[in-house]
């Protein structure tokens, strides 16, 4: 608002909740968003943040299954569900290759883990693998490659 | 610092035109089909989210059946075409926004800036009284003898161009503080990355060799981020609000033409009719009856800012009661002006009037000594 639209508006005095309305939208509105915008920089999503583009980094996951025995299986050998079914987009379907982290690293990677989870929850034919472990390579912004392993809640099975 | 918010609190209750939220309104239908797309496919095929890998936010928020789902993203597709159409504008628009802002909460998965930056306009837009002009509400109500095109209250659209022009100064502040991306790493690893697939689309290979140079992003990034700072200051002070806009248009068709960024772009394109001024008809443009501007001037004038007078004489004179005090100017000044406010005309006509008022040192716009009259 400047005062050249000021002059090219109308304005009438106004009372009661026509009056004070707008101006606690306006004022929970504007505080939400810059408590949004603080909070987004120590938040895996950052959402509400506005940081876009953010990096160029880039990552790949090798993932086994774990028996119970603890032999370690490439995941798709012989296992009744396919990862590419399961888990769709943001970068997460085809996690062996290496993609650009399009959101951040950390964003990123906290899909990833959340996904490894959910497969492990999700895959009840699966009567055989006591857990996912995957092996996660990252380039942070070509700093790297660094590793690091994440593995998923040990499944209940009989 | 309390004249200011003397002005921000009688601006609140201000009232104005809302004609080019309408023309946003019916670019809003569009864009959301387009955001709604991938998710449209997966119900066409019989899927949903809920079908394969999704995060919740939290464990109580409400998930609809696949088959409710399904029947909210039909109406949804129904409310976005009534929205371009103007048919029940206002709850066609909100039900959008209800709709959007939904499935964004729906699952971690699902959030992007573009598609937060969309439920914003929907917000504000269904607000605003999105129907008022340009739709078939305003038609239905000519035909039934009610009144037309009336103003709406302008707090939203206030709140929106604050918000907008955060979302701009938060995107460059967090570059600016990020010494990979100020450095030009961020966007020359991009370039290295996408090397093969870009020479594989026809780039030529100099350019690719320009982007991949770390010199050359040294430079471009500090260029890129302050371009964001510029649009974000820019926006929010009137005479620096035009050139602001066009940056912001080359700014967002440059990120369309080389980036995957959804439909960030189009949104943030067609965000840019809520700088316009409130006000219709201030303009007073007299032309030759033969002329250029008298045969395209009403058709390109989305935004209602001319009330153009034909006329047998051969000058083109220009009223501006628009401006804080009114101006008169005429021959080509006139014309150059009539077609840098014309949104279709502006990218491509602006910069000549911004090189001619830099080379004369201030606009030759003069105080009217009496109203124009056509054939005057």
């Amino acid at each position: 608002m400047t005062s050249h639209d000021a002059t090219e508006t109308q304005t009438e005095r106004r009372g009661g909740l026509a009056w004070l309305l707008p101006r606690v939208v306006i004022a929970v509105v504007l505080c939400t968003q810059l408590v949004a915008i603080v909070a987004a920089y120590d938040n895996d999503h950052r959402q509400g943040g506005f940081q876009m583009f953010p990096e160029a980094s880039r990552w790949n996951a090798d993932i086994v299954r774990v028996q119970t025995d603890g032999t370690r299986i490439p995941l798709e050998d012989n296992w009744e569900y396919r990862w590419a079914d399961l888990v769709q987009g943001r970068g997460l379907t085809y996690p062996q290759r290496w993609h650009h982290a399009d959101s951040g690293l950390r964003a990123q990677l906290a899909f990833f883990e959340a996904a490894l989870d959910w497969v492990a929850d999700n895959t009840p034919e699966d009567t055989t693998t006591l857990y996912l472990e995957a092996t996660v390579a990252y380039l942070d912004n070509g700093r790297g490659p660094q590793t690091a392993v994440f593995r998923s809640e040990d499944r209940a099975i009989e | 610092m309390i004249a200011m918010l003397k002005r921000l609190n009688t601006a609140i209750d201000a009232s104005g035109s809302v004609r080019a939220i309408a023309v946003l309104r019916i670019t809003l239908g569009p864009i959301v089909l387009l955001h709604l797309r991938p998710f449209l496919e997966d119900v066409r095929a019989g899927t949903f989210y809920a079908g394969r890998f999704y995060e919740p936010y939290f464990d109580w928020f409400p998930e609809a059946s696949f088959e409710t789902y399904r029947a909210l993203m039909w109406v949804a597709v129904a409310a976005a075409i009534t929205t371009t159409l103007g048919f029940f504008s206002r709850l066609s628009v909100a039900y959008l926004a209800g709709f959007v802002g939904y499935n964004l909460a729906l699952s971690t998965l699902h959030f992007q800036h573009n598609r937060l930056f969309l439920v914003f306009i929907l917000v504000a837009v269904a607000a605003l009284r999105p129907g008022n002009h340009l739709s078939l509400d305003s038609l239905i109500r000519r035909r039934r003898g009610l009144p037309t095109n009336q103003p709406a209250r302008l707090w939203p659209l206030w709140l929106l161009r604050i918000e907008v022009c955060t979302v701009y100064l938060a995107s460059a502040t967090s570059k600016l503080i990020d010494q990979d991306w100020w450095s030009g790493q961020v966007l020359r690893l991009r370039a290295v990355y996408t090397r093969d697939l870009a020479l594989d689309s026809g780039a030529p290979s100099w350019a690719i060799d320009l982007l991949t140079d770390p010199d050359f992003q040294w430079w471009f990034s500090k260029v890129a981020v302050l371009t964001e700072f510029f649009i974000g200051f820019c926006l929010l002070h009137r005479r620096t609000r035009l050139a602001a806009i066009w940056v912001a248009v080359w700014f967002h068709l440059a990120i369309e033409l080389t980036a995957r960024v959804q439909v960030f772009s189009y949104i943030a394109l067609a965000a840019l009719c809520i700088w316009v001024t409130p006000a219709e008809r201030r303009r007073q443009l007299i032309v030759p009856k033969d002329s250029a501007l008298a045969r395209w001037l009403p058709r390109l004038d989305w935004f209602a800012r001319f009330t153009v007078h034909p006329d047998d004489g051969s000058r083109v004179l220009l009223v501006d009661d628009s401006a804080p005090s009114p101006r008169q100017s005429e021959g080509r000044a006139a014309a150059r002006f009539a077609w840098s406010r014309l949104p279709a005309t502006f990218p491509f006509v602006a910069p000549a009037l911004l090189l001619r008022r830099t080379r004369h040192a201030g606009p030759k716009a003069q105080r009217p000594s009496s109203p124009p009259r056509p054939g005057q």
